[in-house]
């Protein structure tokens, strides 16, 4: 058997059935030995236009389906395209497999053509990256790399393969059973004595919050965190990734707090006298200033599986390392045989209050230009409940942290902590790849839709049928309202001119294209492109003058959030 | 050098990739290293002991130590208290010369 088949069986062995990628010199052995399973069905192969569409792709599967999600990509250009994909999912902890082809063995160092140093490049932007060095190591790294990928924090692991690694043969294989690591994915720790602890400070508090983040998806534990909601009768809050794990009808849920969150959610962070963060770390993101978080004085309190965000911001009073659904079942049965506690009649009433006084400032009218806000309430009638949105970075992303409301876990992913423009289109095709029975919007902004636009043509050859509704204001929208906001209106290398016209874009890629002028036209087209099951662009034009409020002064406290446009002197 | 840690990293060595992540894990906190001494063998057992220091006061030693223990192919970190570095030695009859691509004996 040719080394290139192996990995093709070994692929296959750890449940790989969809693959994005585009093939090169270094990596056609592999293409070349999947051409049978491709044509039997077994696997998939989405050819994108670009590797970095393939590694978005692959995350955004990953996201959706809670699977790795799996790409390849040749040496040298190949693989530092992908370079951006790669840190866009390890920044948010997604688990993806890149198969990259690498230069033949006695080619390496020399500046061979096409020759790029994989390793090099991908350690600092992935969990793992390994170099196979011999035939008989293809079966067991392509199942290490599945298991790093996927096990503790999940991440993006690198598996590259040199072209006569991949065109020698085998003749007797050993798959191996279990992996051969020196790696450990997180323990689960259950120490009644902090469970305890935990439990009688919930108990005792009078303004309680819990925080939820990205963990919580992982460990599918939403049920888990709205019963533990539920039972002390207190709010809910999360990062702007843990909003995928709450559904924003829960009617304890105040919404995504942070540097563009609600207001509300940040004021109840900060006025609550105790935080549970679960599966969330204490992000610069999300506590834009550590020492006004402190000087609140309130108890921090934590379950995470990394222990090392311990360390890092705000060390908890008490912290318990672990898989979250497992910690909060132990806290659930703590708590049960307390008893009920007591209802915070007057925390209740201030949320209220928080929630009504905001409301106020983040739903203005319209003023000739549609609002963003009424854009995502149109796309919630119009889209079903379970329909997953991604974005791209920018207003837009902003808008949707505020405003989208998903209501089912894993339905809602953005690059958070990288910021990657170009991640939307891409990911929403992933997701789709990865979950054809739901409907896969992209939220898009123009500057953001054009970095991956091309792969409309992807979605249209190959049948992947998402939605991108990309607001068109002409602008690098997020980066100006900076500019105006802070730095004296000094406006610079932001604004677009007429090109392109994403209609005819859209149009040329073979996709449907509508142009939307007002929220009925927005519920109509996603409703015609949910009927006709083709890929569709529905650009709807906003105000490049509109901000994405709230928001922070650069460096800002969450005490310090914006919640009006400063321009003008009424409210809105 | 007050702010100095002398450290010991038990670990799987698979190729130099091990030196360069490690290195890479300290730079990226902006610490600098005083010293490095590693052994590893043909199985891949290695042994590397280290001085960092924090010259840039930025204060992120315990956290750059705590990061390096959760990389995949380290089994753990030492932090080593009392360690005194008996200088390295070496000794031979002989060198030859690269210099900017040019070899002298
Ligand atoms: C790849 C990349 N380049 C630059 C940035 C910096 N940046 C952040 S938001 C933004 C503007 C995005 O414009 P658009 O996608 O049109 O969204 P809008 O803010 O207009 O809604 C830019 C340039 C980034 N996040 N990612
Ligand atoms: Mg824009």
């Amino acid at each position: 058997m040719k080394g290139s088949e192996l990995l093709v069986k070994s692929m296959k062995r750890e449940g790989v059935k969809d693959l994005f990628g585009i093939p090169g010199l270094y990596n056609m052995p592999l293409y070349d030995s999947f051409i049978e399973d491709v044509e039997s069905g077994e696997l998939r192969h989405i050819l994108m236009r670009h590797e970095q569409a393939a590694a978005h792709a692959a995350d955004g599967y990953a996201r959706a389906t809670g699977r790795p999600g799996v790409l390849t990509a040749t040496a040298g250009p190949g693989v530092t395209n992908i370079v951006t994909g790669l840190i866009t999912a390890y920044q948010d902890s997604s688990p993806v497999v890149a198969i990259t082809g690498a230069v033949n063995r006695n080619a390496m160092g020399k500046l061979s053509f096409q020759e790029s140093d994989t390793l090099g490049v991908s350690f600092p932007v992935t969990k793992y990256a390994v170099e196979v060095k011999t035939i008989e190591e293809i079966p067991v790294w392509v199942k290490n790399a599945f298991y790093i990928a996927s096990t503790g924090r999940p991440g993006p692991v690198v598996v590259d393969v040199p072209r006569d690694v991949q065109m020698e043969d085998i003749e007797n294989v050993n798959y191996p059973e279990t992996t051969n690591l020196h790696y450990r994915s997180f323990q689960t720790v259950v120490d009644k004595d902090k469970v305890r602890q935990m439990a009688l400070n919930l108990m005792k508090a009078e303004k309680p919050v819990l925080l939820v983040g990205t963990g919580v998806v992982w460990a599918n534990a939403t049920d888990e965190v709205l019963k533990l909601s539920e039972f002390l009768g207190c709010p809910v809050v999360s990062t702007l990734p843990g909003k995928s794990a709450i559904p924003a009808d829960y009617p304890l849920y105040v919404g995504a707090m942070g540097y563009y969150g609600r207001a509300e959610a940040s004021m109840v962070a900060l006025e609550s006298d105790l935080l549970l963060a679960i599966g969330a770390r204490f992000s610069d993101r999300t506590f834009t200033s550590y020492d006004e978080m402190k000087d609140t004085k309130k108890i921090f309190m934590s379950i995470n599986l990394d222990p090392t965000d311990f360390s890092k911001g705000i060390k908890p009073d008490v912290s318990m390392a672990g898989n979250a659904r497992v910690l909060l079942q132990e806290l659930l049965n703590d708590l049960s045989v307390m008893g009920r506690k007591k209802a915070n009649y007057a925390w209740n009433r201030r949320i209220n209050e928080l929630k009504d006084y905001y409301s106020q400032y983040s739903h203005p009218p319209d003023d000739g230009y549609m609002r963003p806000w009424q854009i995502l309430k149109a796309l919630r009638e119009a889209l079903p409940r379970d329909a997953i949105m991604t974005t791209g970075v920018g207003q837009h992303q902003m808008w949707a942290e505020t405003h989208w409301e998903n209501l089912e876990p894993r339905s809602f992913f953005s690059s958070t902590g990288m910021g990657t423009m170009g991640f939307g289109l891409p990911s929403a095709m992933g997701a789709k790849v990865g979950r054809p029975d739901k409907v896969v919007v992209d939220y898009d902004g123009d500057g953001s839709f054009m970095m991956t636009g091309n792969n409309l043509a992807t979605a249209v050859d190959e049948h992947i049928p998402v939605i991108a509704v990309v607001n068109d204001n002409r602008t690098l929208g997020l980066v100006r309202q900076v500019q105006d906001m802070f730095q004296n209106k000094r406006i610079v290398g932001v604004d677009y001119g007429n090109s392109p016209n994403i209609m005819k874009y859209a149009e040329s890629f073979g996709a449907d294209a509508f142009e939307a002028h007002n929220y009925s036209d927005i519920m109509e087209y996603v409703r015609t492109a949910i009927r006709e099951n083709v890929p569709t662009v529905i650009r709807v034009p906003v105000d490049k003058e509109e901000l994405a409020l709230p928001t922070l002064p650069p460096g800002g406290k969450l005490s310090e959030v914006i919640v009006s446009d400063p321009r003008k002197n009424n409210k809105n | 050098m007050t702010q100095e840690r002398i450290i010991k990293i038990e670990a799987y060595y698979r190729d130099p990739g091990l030196v360069e992540r490690i290195a890479a894990n300290f730079r990226r906190f902006w610490l600098d290293i005083g010293w490095m001494h590693m052994e590893a063998e043909e199985n891949g057992t290695c042994s590397i002991y280290m001085s960092i220091y924090d010259r840039s006061k930025l204060g992120n030693l315990d956290l750059s130590i705590i990061t390096l223990s959760k990389m995949v192919d380290i089994d753990f970190v030492e932090e080593l208290e009392g360690a005194r570095y008996n200088k390295f030695e070496i000794e031979y009859n002989k060198s030859k010369k690269y210099e900017w691509g040019v070899v002298s004996e």
